[in-house]
């Protein structure tokens, strides 16, 4: 099997163990790579994500609490509430699933980054 | 202000998702708004349009998540729509008066559709407007809603296109077994085949245009016999189910 075809069957593989068929979107990815770090709390998600895409992705809190309501329901994060907090709110957490999915999803991508490496020297040479 | 509305369009959200998310919601947003203190005027505009244009999507969004996570097949619920289209037909067939009101003019079934999906949505999908309200009352109500609603949408998709034709002075027609549709001025032509109109428009210049809307008496009551085949389909359907 070829370097290509190898790296195709690695993308797949990744897939696979996602259990999913479309890649996560980059609120989503950004929002998981907000929690690895840290548990937080809504607003500090905001915050962060905003850092982290330098300005770029700036969510709503419609789309952000939209993400995290449909993150819960399929376990990747979950909720608990914030004990030393002096107001009653809640914080997010990654899931050992969650975590997962997201190690998954890293080396999707850099396994499409190698991919594409490839091609594009292939098309150069 | 904006909190205040924001938290008016929270409940858009089905209840489930504003018992659990809304005031923390409510709360980040208290948060990101004390951040603009200070900022020009475009920046607090534009942070204001994006979190209430991202609520409603959200809030949308939320709503077709809920709907489609409900265990009644859509089919179940069109019994309200499709009992006021049933007894609708019946009426326009019976009457004395010629053609289908607008049944057969474009448009008139994207309306009907549109307004039978929001009627079956209200009834089977927990609509957050309706849902507190038992099963049958939902279906009561939706039926007596839609009842009055399908005529008036049917008339006023056939105005609308009698209006287009009168304005850019264009007829049109078209024809299925036993039923012809016609928005023309060609009346003498029209009486030499011995057809009958429901009505008759003028032109700005006097010059007459008729609306057309014939049936003969073979004309099959299309609408009532495929209203009638759904429900058939319905109660096979919910039979099947619970067998």
């Amino acid at each position: 099997m070829s370097q290509y075809g190898v790296m195709r069957h690695n993308v797949q593989r990744h897939n696979e163990m996602l259990g999913k068929t479309e890649p996560l979107t980059e609120a989503v990815l950004l929002i998981l790579l907000s929690l690895a770090e840290q548990p937080r709390h809504g607003y500090s998600i905001l915050r962060d994500v905003e850092e982290m895409s330098g300005g770029r992705v700036v969510l709503s809190t419609g789309t952000l609490y939209g993400a995290l309501r449909r993150l819960l329901g399929d376990r990747w994060i979950e909720r608990f509430e914030e004990e030393e907090s002096s107001r009653d709110r809640h914080a997010y957490r990654l899931t050992p699933g969650g975590r997962k999915l997201l190690h998954a999803e890293v080396a999707r991508m850099k396994g499409l980054t190698r991919l594409a490496a490839v091609r594009m020297s292939l098309k150069e040479a | 202000m904006l909190i205040k509305i924001y938290k008016l369009l929270l409940h858009l959200y089905p209840d489930g998702h504003r018992a659990r998310f809304g005031q923390e919601m409510a709360s980040v947003l208290e948060q990101a708004q004390e951040e603009t203190v200070g900022r020009a005027a475009v920046y607090r505009a534009t942070f204001a349009l994006r979190e209430l244009s991202g609520l409603i999507l959200d809030a949308f969004r939320a709503q077709m998540e809920s709907a489609s996570s409900t265990s009644e097949p859509w089919i179940w619920s069109l019994e309200a729509p499709i009992a006021a289209i049933v007894l609708y037909a019946f009426w326009v067939w019976r009457s004395e008066e010629m053609g289908m009101h607008g049944f057969f003019f474009p448009g008139t079934y994207l309306v009907v559709v549109v307004l039978g999906s929001l009627s079956a949505w209200l009834i089977g999908r927990e609509c957050a407007v309706i849902q507190r309200w038992h099963r049958w009352r939902r279906a009561a109500i939706v039926f007596s809603i839609f009842a009055l609603a399908v005529p008036l949408a049917a008339r006023t998709v056939e105005s609308a296109w009698a209006s287009y034709a009168l304005t850019h002075d264009a007829g049109f027609a078209f024809h299925l077994p036993g039923i012809q549709v016609a928005a023309t001025d060609d009346l003498p032509n029209l009486e030499q085949k011995g057809l009958t109109f429901s009505r008759i428009l003028t032109h700005s210049d006097g010059r007459p245009m008729i609306l057309l809307q014939h049936t003969n008496k073979n004309t099959p009551p299309y609408l009532f016999l495929g209203a009638i085949a759904v429900v058939a389909l319905t109660f096979r359907s919910r039979r099947t189910a619970f067998a």
